[in-house]
């Protein structure tokens, strides 16, 4: 009975027999992790090209950048305290427009000279910037009510909106919510005073000095002058946004908002915020659109108007010459030192003036090609000391 | 049966006071008066004590219920599940952090992200651990249930029924039949054997290889038939379950008959397996988690890694941070809202409503919580998964013969196996394979070795052909042949050989093959047939082998009436009693004990010696005389078998392999390379120990051993301080000397006061050796140098006995296959075969290498992120999420500055660290790299190699033993390449290595004569080889054993 060696008894062999094969696995490459494979190996000899070639692509890239951006022509006009000017008598006041807002409440005009020296080339767009402007306080970014700006009105607005999301009567506001309510309300008309040749240009234009005195008139070319440059007031916001995002309610905008309170510190209805163009009122009010995406820094600009080239003389572009900006000044940011600037600028094929991206790749560039000459001098270094230790006897007693 | 060197001293007593009562009554004798005392002294404790005792009625039914024999060791069942996994999921600090972000997202308004950022990879993470842990717990319940599910024949109502193990109960009685486990604790009752022995293979709770016998009480012996079983009633009474393997005591009561005591010599445990014994009787006394086996098994620590508890404290720290960063973020937003709550009328702070301090900071916390990352925890993970995955399929790690593949129980340590300092293994079964095998012996100053046929041997040629020494040999096969304690049967046409001690089968086996083919044993006589002819030995006396005496001894009468006394054991006993004229093949002889030695074969020095009449008659007398009496018997039978075991002539010697699983000493001499400590944890002798040690390449020819046999603690710490001081300021640092220790020494060596200089002593020598260390032992030490030194330790074992030291080590790593999964389950990785070690912890070595898979995930997540955004951009209004990532894509896509900014800044952020590589490789290239290089250019790493052979100077040792030691790793690197190509460097290079060897022999000849006059006895002997397991001091003597049986008579049938 007893013997030796035999192995104990196994009570359930009849299982693994069943699942022979099974536990073996395919002897793949993959499986067996013997995949082919490529180890880098940083020396000196390898990554010398690569820094010296990356240097010589990015200095130059870098200098184009730098020089396209030169060429951008950017006007701006800080405006934020401009002297109250009635336009009446076109005389300025006593105030500045930040005193008159704030006391009175009330639209307060200011008018700029200004003079371009050089003409701008197509596209031209304007822009307003505010600064020490929080848009990117966690409250306010989620003030809003991303259905009722779709259109899909209900009598109950998010919570997110209070709490501008009720009027007195407690009727609802549309579009209720902080950004909505704090809509930048300024209107900025640029008129063009006196169109002037580049050669034309006097020093004083050519410091570009802003004129207080207006009516120093140019003689007229061929435009009736003084002329408002025209702008377009829509496709200044993402089309996404216009298309996907925003929408007015179906049927007639103003019976549709019947119910609907506008937003307290707003002066018209939201169906009236643009007075010549039906089809930019309501939520899909393009100044609205781009006000409500809001900006992730205090200091922001954001687009205003786009030039309209289709007449002349800014077929080109915006030309050289004497200018007027007149503001319809109704935002007041002077309470919380906000500054207000007005912008009119060119693009370039890289988008606007960007002087950061040039100078970085510049920098890039001249780091690559300084290491690239210290790995050189490396290499040379070291493959002499290297060629010297081959040269070792093997036979050489090591005690 | 008494281990006597592991019982405190009042046990001591109980089980010597048991045993010479056994020895009296088994020569029917009546009891004595101290017996009488001993039993009452028991009762009296019961009286005194009758909830401590468990009594059960045999074949009655049982007043009390017991603990049922199903075993559970899985983590989980169906209704604790979702709870117990809940709690251990939430011990990671990580995961209450994430559960209360969660929660706070649910609150309106404080939330500034979505309410559900963080629930949902919080579900997925716990879904994730939750399907893992419920696979893994599957596989533990499969386990059990097929223990559970085995086949036992059990007596109920006067049948044998076969019932499966979980239903077996207390107070059933059993039939075991031979290579079964137990499926309880069982008392014996009967045996087929002659007078109701048994043969215990105890190597799964123990580690000891040789079998143990376990004799029933003679009152119960005579229960052979299944009509005797059914008439046996009476009570058993027993302690209480408990944990102690080596203790046991109850009594049994027969109806109307006297009380018996029973001791550990009838206990048969769960775990230990039948051999050599047709079947047995028992009777059940401790079932399931009650099982001595299963009392000492603990529950399986939650074994964390590394990186996973630097993740748990840097969480911690990450917490802090956030909590004072969102106090500041709150105070400082306290103090602009302050400022600007007039001016900044856009806002419409005024009227806010919650604008208290508190509410701001949950918020912001919230706002935080991305500080501490629920990716990492995710991605670790899933890393870990693929990675278990992956060491499931490799193909390196598959077992052929077993159908095994490698099996990563638990994935999170993973990472810790490529950092892996110290492998705690246990010697049976895992380093060896338990199979002994007669390998070659030294006769007459010639080595003969096996052949397919017994007569092609060089051997029987001789001994046939009147070889000058034919006389000799024909001597040393009567001496394999008879002298020992062997029971042969016979089954059919083989012969299968029933010993206590694996050697000596061994020997018998190997006699076999020279055509001496022992057969027959009756109570007095053996009986072989040698190359044919019968022949008849008269057994007068066995002197029987104890560690002390370090061998045995056979005096036997042939028919021709001559006395022979045949002697086997140690070299160094059998080469002092050689007679003068006996010493003829003395030198010889020792060569060639070396050369076995130095292959690590187990050796015996064999001898024999004419004896006359008359000198026997004298002897026998004071034999009787020592035998019988009353005081110091065994020191005095000990000095009796001195007086005859003398005069020797010595024939040769014998040399046994303990068979190593397969490339056992390969793997070893790559851990070593690799640097790790391998340490052997194991529950035999020191001589079978340092003896594997040698076989498996652990411990080298010239290795300088340290050994450690104390009895006091006293001895202890001074020895221990003795050899710390010798090191010197080698203390602590890796010295080429072998440490041995056994479990008593080491009881001592980890008491709290010798501990950490045992430890320092430990760390100094390159292995360490325990021998006859229990399984609680075991895991003490592992958990000494797991606490104690910085470094990941692994244990790997196959038994039951090193589960304790599996689950205490970082990774623990069961041998799967052969037989008791105990300790599989138990591991962290289970593997087939020890040489799948190196495979399984090159597992966790890091690569930079890039291969598809590489270049797929970086490509792979830059597109992703294109995809995600302009997914992510279109959602708004389909799905009511990310209204202001509407258009986005769009937006960005056309943006030139987002195109030029993509070049700039990989190109500018990649610069650094390309340069910093670059140098670090050029100016500081490490030799690694270096050889890697000129591998990649084809030319050759010698030269490299040489190199840096300049650049050190090699005047102290030290420094260039540490080099040799970066060539060996460097050697790993490159081998293919060194070996195939380059014949001359190699040379150059072994020349080299051997240089450093012979150097480091030097220091160690310098550093360690001093100690060598306090080991020269020891090594002399051990590095002959000698080893031989048999168990000592046991149930029944093995000259008992012998005088029992009568081959020639058939054994009862059981039924």
């Amino acid at each position: 009975m007893a013997s030796e060696d035999s192995e104990p008894q196994r009570v359930l062999s009849g299982e693994s027999v069943e699942s022979w094969d099974m536990k073996r696995h395919a002897s793949s490459a993959f499986k067996q992790q013997r995949l082919p494979a490529w180890s880098p190996v940083l020396s000196p000899a390898t990554v010398l090209p690569v820094f010296l070639v990356t240097g010589a692509i990015l200095i130059p890239a870098g200098v184009a950048l730098l020089f396209l951006s030169e060429t951008v022509g950017e006007h701006r006009i800080a405006y934020t305290y401009c002297p109250q000017y009635f336009q009446e008598n076109r005389t300025f006041g006593e105030r500045n427009c930040a005193v008159v807002i704030a006391e009175t409440n009330e639209t307060c005009h200011c008018a700029y000279n200004f003079s371009l020296k050089r003409s701008y080339r197509a596209p031209v767009f304007i822009y307003y910037q505010l600064s020490n402007y929080y848009q990117n306080h966690r409250r306010y970014v989620n003030s809003r009510d991303d259905y009722q700006l779709r259109g899909k009105l209900y009598d109950r607005v998010s919570s997110y909106c209070a709490p501008y999301d009720y009027d007195d009567e407690g009727r609802p506001i549309a579009p209720c919510g902080a950004i909505a309510d704090s809509l930048f309300n300024d209107s900025l008309r640029l008129e063009l005073r006196w169109l002037g040749h580049p050669d034309n240009e006097t020093e004083e234009d050519a410091e570009e000095q802003e004129e207080q005195v207006a009516g120093r008139a140019a003689p007229p070319l061929d435009v009736p002058l003084p002329m408002d440059v025209p702008v377009l007031r829509t496709g200044i916001a993402w089309p996404s946004d216009k298309q996907r995002r925003y929408a007015n309610p179906p049927g007639n905008l103003t019976a549709a908002l019947a119910g609907f309170a506008k937003p307290r510190s707003w002066r018209r209805h939201v169906y009236e915020l643009d007075p010549d163009n039906e089809d930019n009122n309501g939520f899909v009010n393009e100044d609205l659109i781009v006000w409500m995406r809001t900006s992730a820094l205090p200091k922001f600009r954001k687009l205003y108007r786009r030039v309209d080239h289709s007449r002349e003389p800014f077929a080109d572009g915006l030309p050289a010459g004497n200018y007027t900006l007149h503001v319809e000044y109704n935002y007041p940011v002077a309470s919380f030192s906000g500054s207000k600037v007005f912008i009119v600028t060119s693009t370039t094929a890289v988008g606007a003036g960007n002087q950061f991206l040039g100078a970085a790749y510049v920098t890039c560039g001249c780091v690559c090609m300084l290491l690239g000459a210290m790995f050189v001098a490396l290499h040379l270094r070291y493959r002499q000391a290297a060629a010297f230790m081959v040269t070792v006897e093997r036979e050489t007693p090591y005690l | 049966m008494c281990d006597w060197r592991r019982l405190p001293p009042t046990l001591l007593r109980i089980c010597s006071r048991g045993g010479r009562w056994w020895r009296q009554t088994f020569r029917p004798t009546p009891l004595t008066d101290e017996d009488v005392e001993t039993t009452s002294g028991i009762t009296e404790e019961v009286e005194g004590g009758l909830v401590e005792h468990r009594i059960i009625f045999v074949n009655r039914p049982q007043p009390s219920k017991y603990c049922s024999n199903h075993i559970s060791t899985a983590k989980y069942n169906m209704l604790s599940f979702v709870p117990s996994f809940l709690f251990e999921q939430f011990r990671r600090y990580s995961n209450i952090f994430f559960l209360f972000i969660a929660l706070l997202q649910q609150i309106p308004d404080v939330s500034p992200t979505g309410r559900y950022t963080t629930l949902v990879p919080l579900v997925f993470i716990l879904s994730v651990s939750a399907i893992k842990e419920i696979i893994e717990d599957v596989k533990r319940h499969h386990a059990d249930n097929e223990i559970n599910h085995r086949d036992v024949e059990v007596l109920r109502d006067g049948h044998w029924l076969w019932i499966q193990w979980r239903n077996v109960v207390v107070g059933d009685i059993v039939k075991v039949h031979n290579n079964q486990f137990f499926p309880a604790d069982l008392i014996i009752l009967s045996s087929s054997e002659p007078q109701a022995i048994c043969y215990i293979e105890t190597s799964n709770l123990d580690g000891e290889t040789n079998l143990k016998i376990r004799q029933a009480l003679p009152d119960t012996a005579h229960l052979l038939e299944t009509k005797d079983l059914t008439q046996f009633t009476g009570t058993l009474e027993c302690e209480l379950p408990n944990r102690h393997l080596y203790e046991f005591t109850g009594i049994l009561k027969e109806t109307n008959k006297q009380t018996l005591p029973l001791g550990p010599d009838q206990l048969l445990l769960r775990g230990a397996m039948l051999r050599n014994t047709s079947w047995i009787f028992g009777l059940v006394v401790y079932t399931g988690h009650e099982t001595k086996l299963m009392k000492n098994s603990t529950s399986a620590p939650l074994k964390r890694s590394t990186v996973d508890k630097l993740t748990n404290t840097q969480i911690l720290m990450l917490f802090f941070i956030l909590i004072v960063l969102c106090l500041l973020s709150a105070i400082f937003n306290e103090i602009w809202t302050k400022e600007h709550a007039r001016t900044d009328w856009y806002i419409g702070i005024d009227e806010m409503i919650n604008l208290n301090f508190g509410y701001n900071l949950l918020t912001f916390i919230i706002l935080y919580n991305n500080l501490i990352p629920i990716s990492l925890q995710v991605s670790l993970e899933v890393v870990r998964f693929v990675q278990a995955i992956f060491i499931n399929m490799d193909i390196d790690m598959y077992h052929e013969e077993s159908d095994t593949p490698a099996m990563a129980r638990t994935s999170n340590l993973n990472e810790e196996l490529g950092q892996v300092k110290y492998i705690f293994s246990d010697k049976t079964g895992t380093l060896t394979r338990n199979i002994m095998d007669f390998k070659k012996c030294s006769i007459a100053e010639q080595i003969y070795t096996l052949a397919d046929n017994p007569n092609d041997t060089q051997l029987v040629k001789n001994l046939q052909s009147g070889h000058p020494s034919a006389l000799y040999l024909r001597e040393f096969l009567i001496l394999m042949s008879v002298c020992h304690t062997v029971i042969p049967e016979r089954s059919k046409d083989t012969i299968i050989y029933n010993a206590a001690s694996p050697d000596e089968r061994a020997l018998v086996r190997g006699a076999c093959l020279f055509g001496y083919v022992f057969d027959t044993r009756t109570p007095h006589h053996v009986e072989i047939s040698a190359l044919g002819t019968r022949e008849r030995y008269e057994i007068l006396n066995v002197l029987e082998f104890t560690s002390s005496r370090k061998r045995m001894s056979v005096i036997t009468r042939n028919s021709a009436g001559e006395i022979k006394l045949y002697c086997k054991g140690a070299d160094t006993v059998i080469y002092e009693r050689l007679s003068p004229d006996g010493q003829q093949f003395r030198e010889a002889t020792l060569r060639h004990l070396e050369e076995f030695a130095t292959e690590g074969l187990r050796t015996l020095c064999c001898a024999v010696a004419n004896i006359s009449e008359e000198a026997y008659e004298e002897w026998k007398n004071t034999y009787h005389k020592a035998s019988t009496s009353m005081q110091y018997r065994e020191r005095k039978l000990e000095d009796a078998a001195n007086l005859i075991e003398n005069n020797l002539t010595l024939l040769g010697a014998t040399a046994i392999e303990d068979k190593l699983q397969d490339q056992v000493p390969e793997t070893i001499a790559a851990l070593i390379k690799a640097d790790i400590r391998v340490w052997v944890l194991t529950g035999d002798k020191q001589e079978t120990a340092i003896n594997i040690g040698y076989s498996c390449k652990l411990i080298v020819h010239g290795t300088p051993l340290l050994i450690l046999n104390e009895d006091s603690l006293d001895s202890t710490r001074e020895t221990i301080a003795r050899h710390s001081s010798e090191f010197g300021d080698q203390l602590g640092k890796s010295n080429d000397v072998a440490l041995v220790i056994d479990g008593k020494t080491l009881k001592y060596a980890l008491s709290c006061d010798v501990r950490r200089d045992f430890l320092d002593l430990c760390v100094s020598c390159n292995v360490v050796i325990c021998c006859r260390v229990s399984p609680m032992q075991k895991a003490e030490v592992v958990e000494l140098v797991t606490s104690h030194t910085k470094s990941i330790t692994l244990a790997i074992g196959d038994g039951a006995n090193d589960v304790a030291m599996i689950q205490k080590a970082h990774v623990g790593v069961g041998i799967s296959g052969v037989e008791g999964l105990q300790a599989a389950c138990a591991s962290d990785y289970s593997i087939a075969q020890y040489v799948v070690v190196t495979v399984c912890l090159k597992a966790g070595l890091v690569t930079n290498a890039w291969t598809w898979l590489t270049h797929l995930a970086i490509w792979g997540s830059i597109a992703m992120w294109f995809i995600f955004v302009a997914v992510y951009s279109n959602f708004w209004p389909v799905i009511p999420v990310g209204a202001v990532m509407l258009g986005m894509d769009r937006m960005m896509c056309t943006s030139p500055v987002f195109w030029l900014g993509l070049i700039l800044i990989p190109f500018s952020t990649l610069i650094a660290d390309v340069s910093y590589k670059v140098i670090h490789s050029t100016a500081f290239k490490s030799l690694t790299e270096a050889a890697r290089e000129s591998e990649i250019r084809k030319t050759d790493p010698g030269n490299v190699i040489m190199r840096e052979t300049r650049h050190s100077p090699l005047h102290a040792i030290g420094q260039l033993s540490r080099f040799t030691w970066h060539g060996t790793d460097e050697d790993r690197i490159t081998s293919p390449l060194c070996c195939s190509h380059h014949r001359n460097q190699c040379r150059f290079y072994t020349r080299l290595t051997e240089t450093a060897r012979l150097l480091k022999n030097v220091r160690s000849v310098f550093s360690f004569n001093r100690r060598s006059a306090t080991r020269v006895n020891m090594e002399v002997e051990l590095s002959h080889g000698f080893a031989f397991s048999q168990e000592e001091g046991g149930a029944v003597t093995q000259s008992e054993v012998i005088r029992a049986y009568n081959t020639n008579l058939p054994k009862p049938g059981g039924m």
